[in-house]
């Protein structure tokens, strides 16, 4: 039998449209704009679910995603919100949390046992005996779970853009739309937003049949819609306020990160059930659930209803139940129904039975509601003895309201209980922030419309930087709409404060008798508001409960924290797109086009090694034993370093130029060692410290005149050495200026015995020792392109430094790498560098040091010079550190042809039981035949003779001999090879 | 997401901008306990806090006095109320 | 070159010969070069065929008709910033996607520099054609292609094919 009602005049529906879907293995069919759950009850189905713990039968309680009675499941995705939820073709659909089907779910057993399983009882059960528990926490999360994730999912992530706006207004009922009006003809940019398909709210569910609201409704519709400073957007929801009125709008495109000047909520009230016995049975709602049902969705709640009622609006929908054909059988009234109203009047007049102080006891039924047990009522307790029955399908609570005041506490307004109209009321805001409606307190519409034009009027106001005090009580109701206690105690319990969670009234009582008696503690220990509604049906009544039972107001007992989002949003929809820069040098893909595997530096991308297709074959460092290919193109390219000729890609290192009158003052003051004595056409290392003595970055500083200097740094720390810099222009009233010119100049490492050779015909620089030597500058022409060259001994071999303009070099390098054929030149990537600078003992910043790491700790006490330089940062703390150095670098080596387990970076060495110290570098040296690292450790053992011993990932531990470091050409001999070559 | 309404770059939000920590100045004679206390310990109490901060698009510094109870900006410091000097 | 082209909406690649002057002759380089000196810090002007914008103190960024020769000045920085234009209707909903700034407020001859797609660049509202012209560093060049490449596709789930995006 069909409960679809003929078409109503402000329905959601598409008529034309007719969808087919499965529910539960059945057929069903509904309309375009039906909610899956209107779809299903239209149909006759009211069983849309099983409780949580208990699992007992659920069906539509707010309808308004105040709850998750009707949780559904489909192929694709778990935990589908029946009620908000649009129908679409050929949806098949499961419950969830069930035990077979959902009309005969096997663990409504549980039900049952529910005296076993009180509040908290997964603290206090199940753990004797203990080798028990184990198998009892399997059933548990079994039980316990909710939809089923299906792991072969596919990435969707939804756009996200940002909006800006003068005033964003939350909610676009009656009050909402006119305070956007009000704003808007002030000449604000604003932004209406409401979370339902459409627009109108309770003007539409709940006014539909008052004559005098059709007029005001289609004006404001249209005002909104037509008004050029208005942006309505339906179907968003405001997930939460950040800070600075930053609004993330959720609609079905993705997320709109919105901006707003100020924000009114216009958010309304969320309905609040009363609570009795079987109060969840399928049949119980709130009053606006049916309103809902029957204005959007055109569907008859039931055949014979009972109201119960503790304000006007109760009478209405009782009105609202006769106009759908509902045979109305009683309103029975918490109180009296001589505050009603007309509405109440109305019911009167048409002879429908009123019950005064009175309230429902129990209600009845198996898997549906069959019948109530209404009892005379005190405003406290019921009369059992005086107890009687009413037939009825359909019982609709309108008891009360909480305010939907999430986004206000978000901003950090405050809130406290008015007892007139015993609810919460806003009653302090922060700058910016607006409340108007029923969440302020105005209920009739003259009412809701009067405060949403103040509402409107302050805030613009307030972006005009006019003075006005707010005067926030100015539109609010005297009568009272909500009841106090609408909680009715009863000997067999299951009368539910949170449907989400199973919690009985007994469950908070008892809650609070065992010291629960906060509402922090309360809420944790009984998990009261913990579930997916996080509380909107529930936590008021838990409040009141509180109160209660601890003696205690109200505005004492508080609340807990709402935070975002309001409704559960997707991560696909957070995720978003992803902004993850990627920097390329200029050779990027000639770095591709030559086989290199590329890694991340920061956002860099960089050559790891290369591997060109056409090679095979083994390797000639044949003594390190079995090898991975890419192991074998790392020996390679450092092979070619030493013996021929290597070109390797830094264009990532930070180049910072460095120009003024002050320009050595600021270096001085900056780097550890002095700066400003530089001899022109020289550099120096530059080794920066933070204010404790940390070493933080390293690089070279280059004099290229009197007032100038060119700096390099090491690519992950480019941005923060010139952010440095220019804060110590401020900070120092230096008169220097700087240019990043990280981006902008490309650079290359030419390394290896014959690089002299390869450059000299090459370049109008005079190449020769005396002119160039050893850590020189130079400016001039390589292949027709102004370049600087620095001799660097990084890598060990002689080798020059190229930096030069992006757009020239990949043409240089073109050129060097032809020319540099005859030598056997190899492109050589970051592995292989690190490999050939470990050989020389250099240390990598962030590799062998870490965020404790001081000069004297990683052998540099020449960087550091207390006596001759008055001051540097970091200076003092040097100082005292020189004394009390607690762990150095030291060099270690394996033997030749060791072929057991290789430690790694990060090992620890153990002395006597105890950890002292690390290995921070490891590799394999062919130019030593033996793997060879260095390792910070800890004094004593560091400056005695003992073997090191290390800890590999099997726990065994293995020695390693402590060495002198450079491993290799200590000399530095490789510096001036190949001088006799260049005139 | 805070907002920082800066003199000539007009409002931005906090993510153009990495934080430089509190304005300090190093006393340049102290003795080893004042000069340990001034490098690892702060001021935590709610209160007004002169902050660096760094624009990064554009490179330039500001230097805010922060409510750090309310997280609010109470005005823009002049830089060259933060300067000091250095020994050459 | 064009970047990308959807419906109306096109971004190009334009090539500009871009310098950054800094320090006290900055100034007068400018001058001696018929180049704009825009009063205003972060405000640029166009000028013989130039774009000119105040980036500090003394600090100035010309971006100059490709082929043109630099500004003489000691001080004198060429830059290699990749350049794009982006033009047509929609433009200012697809910097949403991209750019936390409100774009509705650039008005034409407006300077801005910004992150947009997490990077830093600088942006400027072109007068005559009403362009927006957008420099970033070179290195992530092809980061912006794709990544403004990728936006339209999200456009057209949100409005109609014809245009006109409010």
């Amino acid at each position: 039998m069909t409960s679809r009602l003929d078409p109503q005049p402000l329905e959601w529906l598409d008529r034309s449209e007719t969808l087919s879907f499965e529910f539960e293995g059945k057929a069903f069919t509904g309309f375009a704009g039906d909610s899956i759950s209107s779809a299903l009850l239209a149909s006759g189905q009211t069983l849309l679910g099983r409780s949580f713990k208990y699992h007992r039968p659920r069906g539509v309680v707010t309808l308004a995603n105040h709850d998750v009675n009707a949780l559904f499941q489909s192929s694709e995705e778990p935990n589908i919100r029946g009620d908000i939820t649009p129908l679409t073709a050929g949806m098949s659909l499961t419950a969830c949390n069930v035990n077979g089907s959902l009309e005969k779910d096997r663990d409504q057993i549980i039900g049952t046992l529910s005296r076993f399983l009180p509040v908290g009882f997964y603290y206090k059960t199940f753990h004797n005996p203990k080798k028990l528990f184990p198998m009892w926490e399997r059933v548990i999360r079994e039980k316990a779970g909710l939809g089923t994730i299906d792991t072969r999912w596919s990435v969707r992530r939804q756009a996200k853009t940002y909006g800006f706006c003068d005033l964003l207004v939350i909610g676009a009922g009656a009050s909402g739309m006119q305070a956007a009006l009000s704003a808007a003809e002030q000449g604000l940019d604003v932004v209406l937003v409401d979370e339902n398909p459409q627009i109108g709210g309770s003007l539409d569910y709940q006014l539909v049949n008052e004559a005098n609201a059709a007029p005001i409704r289609e004006r404001l519709k249209a005002a909104v819609q037509n008004h050029a400073n208005i942006r309505v957007l339906p179907a968003h929801l405001a997930c939460g306020w950040y800070t600075d009125h930053y609004v993330p709008l959720l609609g079905p495109n993705g997320i709109i990160k919105m901006r707003a000047r100020a924000v009114i909520s216009a958010t309304g009230v969320m309905e609040q059930p009363a609570v009795f016995r079987n109060n969840d049975l399928p049949g119980v709602m709130m009053a606006s659930a049916a309103q809902r049902l029957i204005v959007r969705y055109a569907v008859k709640p039931g055949q014979r209803g009972v109201v119960l009622t503790a304000n006007s609006e109760g009478y209405r929908a009782a009105l609202d139940m006769v106009k759908a054909g509902v045979d109305v059988a009683a309103v029975i009234d918490m109180g009296s129904a001589n505050s009603r109203g007309v509405w109440a009047d109305e019911i009167r007049q048409q002879g429908i039975r009123v019950l005064e102080q009175h309230a429902v006891y129990e209600a009845k039924g198996k898997k549906r509601l069959t019948q109530i047990v209404a009892a005379p009522f005190d405003g406290h307790t019921c009369e059992p003895s005086k107890a009687f029955e009413i037939d009825a399908d359909l019982l609709l609570m309108s008891v009360g309201w909480a305010p939907a005041a999430q986004l206000l506490y978000q901003a950090g307004g405050r809130l406290a209980y008015d007892s007139t109209l015993e609810q919460l009321l806003p009653q302090e805001l922060p700058e910016g922030i607006f409340a108007c409606g029923r969440l302020n307190g105005a209920f009739t519409l003259e009412q809701r419309l009067a405060d949403g034009e103040r509402a409107g009027a302050e805030a613009a106001v307030f972006l005009k930087d006019e003075a006005l005090p707010a005067e926030l009580a100015a539109c609010r109701d005297r009568e009272a709409h909500s009841h106090p206690w609408p909680i009715v105690d009863h000997p067999g319990g299951k009368n539910f404060i949170d449907f989400d969670e199973d919690l009985q009234l007994k469950d908070l009582v008892n809650a609070a008798k065992e010291g629960f008696d906060n509402i922090e503690l309360m809420k944790r220990f009984s998990t009261v508001g913990m579930g997916p509604s996080q509380g909107k049906h529930a936590n008021m009544n838990g409040i009141r409960v509180l109160a209660a039972v601890t003696g205690r107001s109200i505005d004492q007992t508080g609340s807990t924290t709402a935070r975002p989002m309001f409704h559960p949003v997707p991560v696909q929809a957070l995720a978003g797109r992803r902004f993850r820069p990627e920097r390329l040098t200029a050779m990027h893909q000639w770095h591709l086009d030559n086989g290199a595997r590329m890694m991340e530096a920061g956002a860099w991308l960089r050559p790891e090694y290369y591997l060109p297709t056409s090679e095979t074959g083994v390797s000639d460092a044949a003594g390190a034993g079995n090898l991975s290919i890419r192991e074998q193109a790392i020996l390679r390219e450092v092979q070619a370093v030493r013996t021929g000729l290597g070109l390797i890609d830094v264009s990532t290192l930070g180049k910072i130029e460095v120009m003024g009158p002050d320009a050595g003052k600021l270096l001085d003051g900056s780097y550890t060692m002095r700066m400003s004595n530089i001899k022109q056409d020289m550099t120096r290392y530059a080794l920066m410290v933070d204010e404790s003595g940390v070493i933080v970055d390293d690089g070279i500083a280059a004099r290229v005149a009197e007032d100038r200097f060119y700096v390099s740094a090491t690519t992950s720390h480019a941005d923060a050495t010139f952010r440095t810099l220019s804060r110590h222009i401020v900070e120092w009233g230096l008169d220097v200026r700087l240019v990043n010119r990280t981006g902008s100049l490309a650079a290359m490492n030419l390394a290896g015995p014959h690089a002299r050779k390869l450059l000299a015909p090459l370049t109008d620089i005079d190449l020769s020792e005396e002119n160039f030597p050893y850590l020189g500058f130079k400016e001039g022409n390589l292949c027709d392109v102004p370049v600087r060259l620095i001799r660097v001994g990084f890598v060990g071999e002689l080798g020059y430094e190229i930096h030069l303009p992006v757009a020239s070099a990949q043409r240089v390098w073109n050129t060097l790498m032809e020319q540099g054929a005859e030598y056997g030149i190899r492109p050589f990537g970051v592995e292989a560098q690190r490999v050939l600078r470990l050989e020389k003992g250099h240390i990598i910043v962030g590799q062998d040091t870490d965020g404790l790491t001081n000069p004297f700790e990683a052998n540099m006490p020449w960087a550091v010079p207390l006596k001759s330089k008055p001051w540097f940062t970091g200076k003092p703390s040097l100082a005292l550190l020189k004394a009390r150095c607690q762990r150095t670098l030291r060099g270690f080596m394996l033997p030749k042809g060791y072929s057991g387990e290789l430690p790694k970076e990060c090992h620890l060495l153990i002395d006597s039981g105890d950890i002292a110290g690390r290995i921070t570098s490891i590799a394999y040296s062919p130019s030593l035949g033996r793997y060879i690292g260095l390792a910070m450790v800890d004094q004593p053992l560091a400056d005695s003779d003992r073997l090191y011993q290390v800890r590999v990932d099997s726990g065994a531990l293995i020695p390693l001999e402590p060495c002198a470091t450079p491993f290799y050409d200590a000399e530095g001999k490789r510096q001036t090879v190949d001088l006799t070559e260049v005139a | 997401m805070k907002v920082f309404d800066c003199p000539v770059i007009g409002p931005r939000p906090i993510s153009e901008f990495d934080y430089g920590g509190e304005v300090r100045r190093p006393p340049m004679e102290a003795d080893a306990p004042s000069w340990a206390a001034y490098v690892f310990n702060r001021q935590g109490a709610p209160g007004l806090l002169r902050e660096w901060w760094y624009h990064r698009p554009t490179g330039r510094w500001y230097v805010m006095e922060r409510d750090t109870l309310k997280d609010e900006v109470v005005r823009f410091i002049d830089l060259e109320e933060v300067r000091y000097d250095i020994p050459a | 070159m064009i970047a990308f082209q959807f419906y109306g909406l096109q971004l190009n690649e334009v090539e500009r010969a871009c310098y950054l002057l800094t320090g006290p002759e900055s100034r007068d380089a400018l001058t001696h070069a018929d180049l704009p000196v825009p009063e205003q810090l972060l405000t640029a002007e166009e000028g013989s065929g130039a774009l000119v914008a105040r980036t500090g103190r003394d600090e100035y960024m010309a971006m100059l008709k490709a082929g043109a020769s630099a500004p003489q000045s000691e001080w004198c920085f060429r830059r290699y910033d990749s350049l794009f234009e982006l033009k047509g209707e929609g433009w200012i909903e697809l910097m949403a996607h991209l750019c936390q700034y409100d774009f509705r407020q650039l008005k034409p001859g407006d300077w801005l520099m910004t992150s947009v797609a997490g990077v830093s660049c600088w942006l400027y509202h072109e007068i005559e054609s009403g362009s927006l012209l957008i420099g970033a560093d070179p290195g992530y060049r092809h980061y912006l292609i794709e990544t403004f490449s990728a936006v339209p596709g999200d456009l057209s789930a949100t409005r109609n094919p014809t245009g006109g995006a409010s």
